[in-house]
């Protein structure tokens, strides 16, 4: 079982990273937009950097060839995610080639889910939110990163 | 020392720093201040900044910290909370331009109903909250039921050989 984690630089990661006990026990890498506070992960795991997206089309199908290219290469068999929308290319190459999607909302959304978590909601595998008033149908509430 | 962070958002919070500045001049805080500005244009009188600390460099001045006062970013409060830290919270504000939306306005007002941090909403009162994180105790969450749960999840999902 081999695991893809994407994540935008900043909180979204400082998120995914509280999980890291549960998922370092399995051979994974990641896929992370490129930004000053996301480059030192590189010197100590195995990190992939992607552009960021930024609400512009042309940066988006860039990050998205580029995470196909990853994600072809490397044949993860879960993606996990926190978003935010840097990570969608990525999110979406996965579905594209069929691996399963976790997505995590994050722990800042307290009462409504956010963009990327609306888009990417009818497609993931397994949608989970971090507060329980959020959660309805396929989002499950399984507690908090913290 | 006292750890001040507004976190990586490409927005200024300028008005967390004026106001920390002036609780400094009026002898209202005493303790030595160490701030994360991010993309702030402000520049304090009282006491030193910088932009950006890469992740160790933020972990080590929140464990060296008495207490930290934050921006609501879940990620600066996700570490601070790690490291058992008191945590004053002041959110960004949309009508500021401080950040796209309200949503940190809904974090900290929800962290602050389970009493695991101090909000503050009108930044006049951030004296009173700095005096008030003396003595607050704050309820820190038991281990993480989502960890444990996507542990158990990955484990059972069958892998295509």
């Amino acid at each position: 079982m081999k695991l893809c984690i994407a994540s935008s630089a900043g909180g979204h990661l400082t998120e995914v990273l509280q999980l890291r006990k549960v998922y370092e026990k399995f051979p994974h890498f990641y896929i992370l937009v490129k930004r000053d506070d996301s480059s030192w992960l590189a010197k100590k795991r195995k990190v992939y950097y992607v552009d960021d997206v930024r609400r512009n089309s042309k940066a988006f199908l860039k990050n998205f060839f580029s995470s196909l290219e990853i994600l072809k290469k490397e044949l993860p068999d879960i993606l996990i995610s926190t978003g935010a929308g840097g990570a969608l290319p990525a999110i979406l190459a996965a579905k594209a080639l069929g691996i399963k999607i976790i997505f995590i909302e994050s722990l800042a959304r307290v009462s409504s889910i956010s963009l990327t978590g609306k888009f990417v909601y009818p497609f993931v595998d397994l949608f989970l939110v971090q507060w329980p008033q959020l959660a309805k149908e396929k989002a499950k509430f399984w507690g908090a990163v913290v | 020392m006292i750890f001040v962070s507004v976190g990586t958002h490409p927005q200024q919070f300028n008005r967390l720093l004026i106001e920390i500045d002036k609780l400094i001049s009026d002898g209202k805080l005493k303790e030595k201040v160490v701030a994360q500005s991010g993309v702030s244009d402000y520049k304090p009188k009282n006491f030193e900044c910088k932009s950006f600390f890469d992740f160790s460099d933020l972990e080590k001045n929140i464990k060296k910290s008495s207490f930290i006062i934050t921006h609501a970013g879940a990620g600066t409060i996700i570490t601070a909370m790690n490291a058992r830290k008191k945590i004053i919270v002041v959110p960004r504000l949309k009508k500021f331009s401080e950040h796209t939306n309200d949503h940190q306005l809904e974090l900290a007002r929800a962290l602050e109903a389970e009493g695991k941090i101090i909000a503050v909403y009108d930044i006049e009162k951030l004296g009173n909250a700095i005096l008030a994180a003396r003595k607050f105790e704050p309820k820190s969450a038991k281990e993480s039921l989502l960890a444990k749960k996507l542990h158990a999840y990955l484990k059972s999902v069958k892998v295509k050989k």
